[in-house]
């Protein structure tokens, strides 16, 4: 009895599968597949938690990448208005900026990458040392071949040269990456991340700027007996296909153009104080195809609350965008093709009525899309995600706060740390996982439906879809379903109701109830009790320490109750003549009272042998009566 | 003739901080969500890994981006291992100066045995026993995929995969509990 109710579950297997990959040194052919595997789960789905902003701007520096001078030193003020857990971040930062070596000697991790870099020998050495797994070169084995990808694919990072610049040997095609080359003066951080989206632009890289004006612009005093100033811009750019922008303070909206133009149109307010020591500038720099707008706080960093900044662009369909505001919202509407990239350190995500890929941060702020039709990634550190009417695969993650969710055609991939994750009316594959919070689905059309929760309740209600849930603790709730629902739960009642389909439950610490099932169902209950009421299969019910109890059980061809600890009293619809029973108790007391047949014993067994259901039951200490 | 690729012609810079884009950022969560390693040595295994990726790649071709993320990973699992061992082994060293130093090495030995997870070992053992599609059942399927796909992988039908799977776990079950 005991191992039926102690079997090694999902969760605790993949534990184990992975701490084999760690274990073995030795790498067989099974040990590959499961690297193989990981690989996929890792690259696949949106990172499990965000990176820290100011510790991965230290990397970056350190491995000569990039990266936004400022956004790290603002974010310093902006965390003590996020809450305790990014005090802790900027705390980490602090001390790791602390415990950086004074004198020349350098930490081991950049020991190791000087001699990576500097020492040929060792180089050698340490690549026979760490280069122990096979490489994968050939063929990819059975198990690597595609599953994963079809929930969440890679995007491409790599393909074939343009045609001018190919290089072609004899089995070897050499292929060059979208990421193109980027003026050295640059400070935008996540260029690379987004850039490489973008289809190739072979003009940006032969074609020298074109424009650059530095500000004020325009610069307009409107009047003298205020204390504003306005610095405006307005200009016309041809030949854009791609826009980047970053903007430290105000707002970024785009909306489409009537031409193949694009239209900026730019606004700061300033106060006058402000105003006589030069602080702030708009810029913008064309090169080929490429635009890039910069709003920035020059000199001195000061409070930005009695400022703000509007740009305002009009772009035409197909343009690619990247859109980075530090301190302020972004909104886009009605955008044809391209990408989109936005991201906000302090400010909302909005965006509706396009047909683009969109990607929409907001580190502190909500992002809120509707009417999209492309892929979708949304992502908020400090802010609920909310998303409507999407006809394509999202992956969202919503670190601290709710997600919720509307009318979704695609594959979705969702992740909440903290906060509840709901999705009313969709179809695709769900794949949902909570750490702490509810999760509520209703009216959901999918090939699959998976659920990881751990803290929280489930609720499933008119779902058409095999649906495997993983609860760890809380009620489950699942209404309306059809499909097979395979269902682990470690703590929380379980409600099973109006479904059709193959029920397997597994369930250590909870009352379950199933009522109106269509289907077989298999049963686990190590503590509680579980009662049955109107279905129609087979049943295998086991139970640890609980009571079962059955009423209108029509079985197809046989049912199996074993109790460990507890009573079972089961109401079969079946004619008498129709079942054999094979009953048995080691304390207690075996009662058949069905139609003309009524048997009775004591501490004992009772079996009938007749008809084609077989009504199978067995106690350590309990009464069993079947009626 | 299948084709077989190579990174991208740019500069170290340009394709550490593509590298570390697409894949860093992930391998940084994995490494601290999943492993418990700490910030600072989550850091340290990203840029093993991006500069020994980046001094490596010319040395192999690759059948697909998907071959050159397998790649990077483990290269990544490489350096998360070597981290694992060096930790056990600063462990062990700190537990040997109590012990006599004739009984160092037996010492240091019984030690690094009793370190392996026990379930690990079983585990091991009979995955062993296992046939190929056994292991790929257990695996696949406590990766959370569909028994429809699994079953596109191992030679049997759908609809049994399910008492397939139930049974491996619970023979898996019965063997941890006898030996554990």
């Amino acid at each position: 009895m005991s191992e039926f109710n102690s079997t090694i579950t999902d969760r605790e297997l993949r534990e184990l599968f992975r701490e084999k990959i760690l274990a073995d040194d030795g790498d067989d052919a099974f040990t590959d597949k499961l690297i193989d595997m990981e690989a996929k789960f890792v690259f696949a789905a949106p990172a499990m938690i965000p990176v820290p902003t100011g510790m991965e701007k230290e990397f970056l520096a350190k491995i000569g990448v990039k990266s936004s001078a400022k956004l790290a030193g603002k974010l310093g003020m902006k965390w003590i208005f996020t809450g305790l857990s990014c005090a802790t971040i900027t705390t980490a930062v602090v001390v790791y900026k602390n415990n950086q070596p004074k004198d020349p000697a350098p930490r081991p991790v950049v020991a190791a990458a000087a001699a990576v870099q500097n020492d040929n020998q060792l180089q050698d050495t340490i690549l026979a040392d760490t280069i122990q797994a096979p490489i994968p070169t050939d063929t990819p084995t059975d198990v690597t071949k595609q599953p994963l990808e079809q929930l969440s694919p890679l995007p491409e990072i790599l393909s074939i040269l343009p045609e001018a610049n190919r290089t072609i040997t004899e089995e070897t095609v050499e292929l060059v990456s979208l990421v193109k080359t980027f003026s050295t003066s640059s400070t935008f951080t996540s260029r690379l991340s987004i850039w490489r989206q973008f289809p190739a632009v072979p003009e940006a890289a032969e074609t020298p700027n074109t424009y650059c004006r530095n500000v004020p612009l325009d610069y307009t005093e409107e009047d003298g007996e205020t204390d504003d100033s306005v610095y405006n811009i307005d200009q016309t750019f041809s030949g854009v296909k791609s826009i980047e922008v970053h903007s430290d303070f105000g707002s970024i909206n785009i909306q489409p153009s009537r031409s193949n133009d694009v239209q900026l149109t730019g606004r700061i307010e300033v106060m006058r104080k402000a105003r006589k020591d030069p602080q702030f500038e708009i810029s913008y720099e064309q090169t080929g195809t490429r635009l890039e707008v910069v709003v920035q706080q020059k000199g001195k960093q000061t409070d930005l609350s009695d400022e703000s900044s509007v740009l305002d662009f009009e772009v035409p369909p197909g343009t690619n965008l990247i859109l980075r505001a530090d301190n302020g919202n972004i909104n886009f509407n009605d955008l044809e093709g391209g990408n989109c990239d936005a991201e906000s350190s302090f400010g909302d995500v909005r965006g509706s009525n396009c047909r683009s890929t969109i990607s929409a941060t907001a580190l502190s702020g909500t992002v809120d899309l509707s009417k999209i039709t492309g892929n979708v990634n949304a992502t908020s550190s400090f802010g609920d995600v909310i998303l409507s009417e999407i006809t394509g695969n999202i992956a969202a993650h919503a670190a601290s706060g709710n997600f919720i969710g509307n009318l979704f055609t695609g594959n979705c991939v969702i992740d909440s740390d903290f906060g509840d994750i709901t999705v009313h009316n969709s179809v695709g594959t769900m794949r949902l996982t909570a750490e702490s919070g509810n999760i509520y689905i209703d009216s959901l059309k999918a090939p699959e439906c998976r659920i990881e929760s751990s803290f929280g309740d489930v609720t499933l209600t008119s779902v058409t879809a095999p649906a495997n849930l993983t609860v760890q603790s809380g009620d489950i709730k699942i209404t309306a379903l059809t499909g097979d629902l395979n269902l682990e739960s470690a703590f929380g009642n379980v409600t099973v109701n109006n479904m059709t389909g193959e029920l397997d439950l597994d369930v250590n610490s909870g009352n379950i109830s199933v009522t109106r099932l269509n289907g077989n169902m298999e049963i686990v209950s190590s503590f509680g009790n579980v009662v049955i009421n109107e279905t129609r299969g087979n049943s295998i019910i086991t139970a640890n320490s609980g009571n079962v109890s059955g009423r209108n059980m029509d079985i197809t061809s046989n049912i199996e109750v074993n109790v460990a600890f507890g009573n079972s009293n089961i109401q079969l619809k079946n004619n008498y003549n129709d079942l054999g029973f094979n009953l048995d108790t080691a304390y207690g007391k075996v009662k058949i009272n069905k139609g003309d047949m009524k048997l009775e014993k004591e501490n004992g067994a009772i079996v009938v042998e007749k008809g084609g259901v077989q009504v199978k039951a067995s106690a350590s200490s309990g009464n069993i009566t079947f009626d | 003739m299948q084709e077989t690729y190579k990174l991208v012609h740019l500069s170290k810079t340009d394709l550490l901080g593509e590298i570390y884009n697409r894949y860093g950022k992930k391998l940084y969560s994995y490494a601290v969500k999943t492993w418990s390693v700490t910030e600072d040595e989550a850091w340290n295994l990203i840029y093993k890994t991006l500069y020994k990726v980046i001094d490596t790649h010319g040395n192999y071709a690759f059948a697909s981006e998907e071959k050159f993320a397998s790649f990077v990973f483990r290269v990544f699992i490489n350096y998360l291992r070597n981290h694992y061992r060096d930790e056990k082994t600063k462990a062990n060293d700190y537990q040997t100066v109590r012990v006599e130093m004739s009984t160092l090495h037996e010492g240091a030995a019984v030690m690094t045995e009793t370190a392996v997870n026990p379930k690990l070992m079983v585990l091991n053992e009979e995955l062993d026993k296992m046939e190929d599609w056994q292991r790929m059942l257990l695996l696949m399927r406590s990766e959370g995929m569909a028994y429809s796909e699994i079953a596109q992988y191992v030679d049997k039908p759908e609809n049994q995969l399910k008492v397939y799977y139930q049974r491996l776990k619970e023979h898996l079950t019965k063997k941890l509990h006898e030996r554990i």
